[in-house]
């Protein structure tokens, strides 16, 4: 009979219990680390995608652009749109999943710690990966949609799209371990009394984008091996000589990739829900209803792809199917907007840098939206694709979007994260510069688009009469860039500030305000007990008879509660038989899981897998030992060590 | 000792550890979410293959050509066959019989090894005639719907002998059954998906 | 290193919520939100019997493929055949009849997913048609 307890068996290497210094950020499993690992690598990985888009800038700015060659300008662009989509928007959104998803439902952690971290480390090494093409030959240069037969290894020689084959393979390993972590933890762990339809709106967003990415990646990973077949084993897929057809790789990718673009934009939705109430200091207007319109995006959005396609020739039927269902997708946004506008109305508004950035979404993502249901139109599809007009609508609804929604997620959510506050005049300067920048850059490129400037084109000739918004626009891009200078300034002066901001500096109206900021490690002292949404709101004000708000005495993150900054939690479980729940109130006994380094080394093991893949076979062979050391070393060892 | 899962299930409440707002475990949950993308996953090879399972330059052939069904048929007895040893090994750690457990996860693995191995001489077979990955299109698809799910089943191969060496060592108790369980899911998985490759692949008509 | 001293809970630890190693829920099928009819598991020997079940549908599937029957017909025929050892396997060996149906959900969802849309873009190729 087996015998229910042995011995641990000997590891070469101690499991890892610091937590200070380098190793201890190789080795976390805590989500709020793993959350700001995300945003910072993100974040750099926004200053090398902004560098390059500058240099586009440059090299257009004029006719006959001289800075760069034909064939460097299809890297730039290529690996500026790869960087903002896989390595920049959709790791920021992560970050703030990843911190704040289990404190936003009243846990201490995800489902799964360790494969939390995986996905950051198999992110980190996709992107180092994909980067290292430019020392190894070039970098991938067939767009962020790498289109066959332009990328089958006939036409494209050399190692540049199969680093990007490979390197997207591994981020999606990581989106894909994210998103099922995010759909148990979403499910599972929710505090008691947390009900679904009293979780934040940034939650359910949340959740839709994990399970967009839970069916879509699968897809475009098909799509990339075959691709990878077709360069490297000699596989026919879209070698057109044999039958291959360069219409399945767009059905796959844009099978993806439409879903990928509410991935992209539904995290930044969920951050405008959250800031918009907060300061406006109203609910938000017909939460079930945003909440229903986000699951509908998610669901229809699988309906649309094809129309990336209008232009390849599907035929009239499959055209205004595809027209039909993208000008009813228009229909659930339309109705998240209204509501968020709702919510403002009538509301006591603080025009904080945060609040402002929300608004701004609403506005250059509705600009986008417009432009949006003109592609919907089929024949006027037909002059649109392929011109500027079409990057004027994607830049508008992800930078004025997404990244407008992902500022405001910074400058909300900075003094939790940090329990310091960032300034807000230099704030405002960069919303600003950053309106400004971003209209002036991306507004021109309507007018240029319908007047013919072809996307993806190193240089257009003198005398189109382009010249004078191509140079509005590279000055509108390095405007943005000087907002970006502004806001790492002040990040950096207020990271070096002692000055620590009150507990709930924006009287918030959710959980993660009632903790102590920086968090602890177990976030909680006690697991809260929840009676409705905006659950903390409720537990501050009440309203009188006239309506207005109450403030409640006893109430509030600091006033009750004997341990500084801690938030006065009601609670009912303090668990059972000495175990999960020790908590005295102030966190000793609780235990969380222990760091690792096996995440991290089997992504590197992945990584190593990568260079033999695009290289030699036995450089696989050493990357799948050391994947295997990874996979193996993390089953066997226990989630947590006892102390 | 322990023996079989006691008669009262242990059913985790608010506080414990193991409580799930669903019910269900976290790792069962997150399995089930992976199988469900998986769907995603081999219904692109398989429509890739539907695709192009036709065609091919004037007088190469196609897999279609060279099939040998009643071989490919006891193969895949021989794979659905491990489904049964895989959940009767599932039954085994639940009532708290070990050496059973090793000995269906065995079996399990040595069957799927037959698979692969049958799959291993099938394709050397059909090389010999002249279709391998690079003669057509419909090839190429075969090739690579096929080929992923040999690498599944050999990942699950892999994971089922980890399963045994756990549990030699001692470290798979009754009360550990989940682990089972949910590489009997995976498992199970792999199995239903050769189902519909079989059906759809081999022995759907191709005559367009 | 005084982590090895330490009790091991079991090698092969896989993510758990968080909190000191303890014993794994039991089955406790029956317990569920829903309330599944009664006992949880299967008899070995009503698993041989699904076995031998689906032994039987993939002989008729291979009968089948040697009848001279029309494509059409031939196909129905064997998609039905394959769905319904899919279901066997899935609803006995994979345990969905008796969970919960969260689980048959998210399940479902991604196999009418991968159905629709794989099938809308094969019909835009041309294929299926």
């Amino acid at each position: 009979m087996a015998v229910a307890v042995t011995q641990a068996p000997a590891r070469p290497f101690a499991r890892p219990r610091s937590e200070h210094g380098f190793w201890s950020w190789i080795s976390t499993v805590d989500h709020k680390r793993i959350g700001i690992l995300y945003g910072v690598t993100a974040f750099l990985f926004f200053l090398v995608g902004g560098t390059e888009a500058l240099l586009i800038r440059l090299q257009l700015a004029g006719p006959n652009g001289k800075i760069l060659s034909a064939e460097e300008y299809n890297q730039l662009f290529t690996m500026h749109g790869t960087t903002m989509i896989f390595l920049v928007v959709m790791p920021t959104a992560a970050a703030f999943g990843n911190y704040f998803v289990p404190i936003l439902i009243g846990a201490r952690d995800v489902a799964f710690p360790r494969l939390n971290a995986f996905g950051y480390w198999a992110f980190l090494s996709g992107g180092l990966f994909l980067y290292s093409s430019f020392l190894f030959g070039g970098a991938p240069d067939g767009g962020w949609f790498g289109y066959a037969p332009q990328t089958i290894g006939r036409f494209n020689p050399g190692h540049g799209i199969d680093f990007w084959l490979i390197g997207l393979v591994i981020t999606g390993i990581g989106s894909l371990t994210a998103a099922a972590n995010f759909i148990v933890t979403t499910l599972n762990l929710r505090a008691p009394g947390m009900t679904l339809m009293r979780m934040p709106v940034f939650v359910w967003m949340n959740l839709v984008v994990s399970f967009l990415l839970l069916f879509a990646i699968p897809v475009i990973t098909v799509a990339l091996f075959e691709l990878y077949f077709d360069r490297n084993f000699g596989s026919n897929f879209f070698n057109a000589n044999l039958g291959g057809d360069p219409v399945l790789w767009q059905h796959l990718f844009w099978l993806f990739g439409h879903p990928e673009v509410y991935i992209l934009i539904l995290p930044a939705m969920g951050i405008v829900s959250e800031v918009l109430p907060v300061f406006s200091r109203k609910p938000l207007f017909g939460y079930s209803v945003v909440v229903f319109s986000g699951i509908a995006i998610g669901f229809m959005g699988w309906g649309v792809w094809a129309h990336h396609m209008f232009a390849v020739g599907l035929g009239p039927v499959a055209n205004s199917a595809f027209a039909a269902s993208t000008m009813f997708i228009a229909v659930p946004t339309g109705v998240k907007i209204f509501n968020w506008l709702a919510t403002t109305w009538g509301g006591d508004l603080r025009l904080k840098t945060a609040m402002l950035f929300a608004l701004g979404f609403i506005g250059e993502f509705t600009i986008g939206g417009l432009s949006g249901v003109t592609h919907a139109v089929v024949p006027s599809d037909y002059q649109q694709t392929d011109t500027y007009y079409i990057v004027a609508h994607f830049h508008y609804v992800l930078f004025g979007g997404a990244v407008l929604g992902l500022f405001a997620g910074v400058y909300y959510w900075f003094p939790a994260v940090t329990g310091k506050l960032l300034n807000e005049k230099l704030g405002k300067l960069h919303f600003w510069l950053i309106v400004i920048g971003l209209n002036l850059t991306f507004g021109p490129m309507h007018i240029l688009g319908l007047q013919g400037q072809p996307r993806r084109t190193y240089q257009y000739p003198k005398g189109m009469g382009w010249e004078f918004w191509n140079g509005i626009e590279t000055l509108g891009a390095f405007i943005i860039a000087a907002s970006i200078l502004v806001f790492i300034f002040n990040a950096v002066k207020t990271m070096r500030s002692k000055e620590m901001a009150p507990p709930d500096p924006w009287d918030a109206r959710t959980l993660e305000w009632t903790i102590p900021a920086p968090p602890p490690a177990y976030n909680f002292a006690e697991i809260p007990v929840v009676h409705a949404r905006d659950d903390f709101w409720h537990r501050k004000y009440t309203e009188d008879e006239n309506g207005r708000l109450v403030r409640i005495p006893a109430g509030g993150s600091d006033e009750a509660s004997g341990v500084s900054g801690q938030g006065t939690v009601a609670t009912e479980h303090d668990g059972h038989d000495g175990h999960e729940e020790h908590g005295d109130g102030h966190g000793h006994g609780i235990h969380m899981p222990s760091p690792s380094y096996f995440p991290a080394l089997a992504a590197l093991g992945i990584m190593v897998v990568a260079y033999g893949a695009v290289y030699h076979w036995w450089i696989g062979a050493i990357g799948g030992v050391i994947l295997l050391a990874g996979i193996f070393g993390w089953g066997n060892e226990p989630l947590a060590e006892e102390h | 000792m322990q023996t079989a899962i006691s008669a009262a299930p242990h059913t985790p409440a608010p506080g414990d550890h193991d409580y799930t707002v669903t019910g269900i475990d976290s790792r069962k949950l997150g399995m089930w979410a992976f199988l469900a993308s998986e769907c995603l996953f081999f219904g692109a090879l398989i429509s890739s293959h539907l695709l192009y399972r036709a065609r091919a330059p004037q007088g190469v052939k196609l897999p279609h050509d060279v099939y040998d069904i009643p071989y490919t048929s006891v193969s895949s007895f021989v794979l659905l066959m491990s489904s049964l040893t895989m959940v009767l090994a599932l039954a085994a750690i639940q009532r708290g019989d070990h050496r059973r457990l090793r000995l269906w996860l065995l079996a399990t693995a040595f069957l799927g090894t037959v698979f692969i191995g049958g799959q291993v001489y099938e394709f050397t077979t059909f090389t010999h005639h002249g279709v391998n990955l690079s003669s057509s299109v419909a090839a190429s698809s075969f090739f690579l719907l096929t080929g992923f799910h040999g690498v599944h089943v050999t990942v699950g191969i892999l994971w089922l002998l980890s399963l045994v060496g756990i549990s030699l060592r001692g470290q798979l108790p009754a009360e550990k059954h989940l682990q089972v369980e949910i590489a009997g899911l995976y498992w199970h998985f792999v199995d239903v998906v050769w189902i519909l490759i079989f059906t759809v692949v081999y022995l759907v008509p191709n005559h367009h | 290193m005084a982590d090895e001293e330490q009790e091991a809970t079991g090698a092969v630890a896989t993510e758990e919520p968080p909190s000191t190693p303890e014993l794994e829920a039991a089955p406790g099928h029956d317990q569920l939100l829903h309330g599944a009819a009664g006992h949880a598991h299967p008899s070995p020997a009503k698993y041989v019997g699904i076995a031998i079940l689906l032994a039987i549908i993939t002989s008729l599937e291979v009968a089948v493929y040697y009848i001279n029957m029309p494509d059409g017909l031939m196909v129905a025929f064997l998609l039905v055949l394959a769905v319904l050892k899919f279901s066997l396997v899935a609803a006995f060996f994979m345990h969905l009849k008796f969970d919960s149906p969260m689980l048959r959900r998210v399940f479902v969802a991604g196999i009418l997913l991968a159905a629709v849309v794989y099938t809308v873009a094969l019909l835009t190729l041309r294929v299926l048609v």
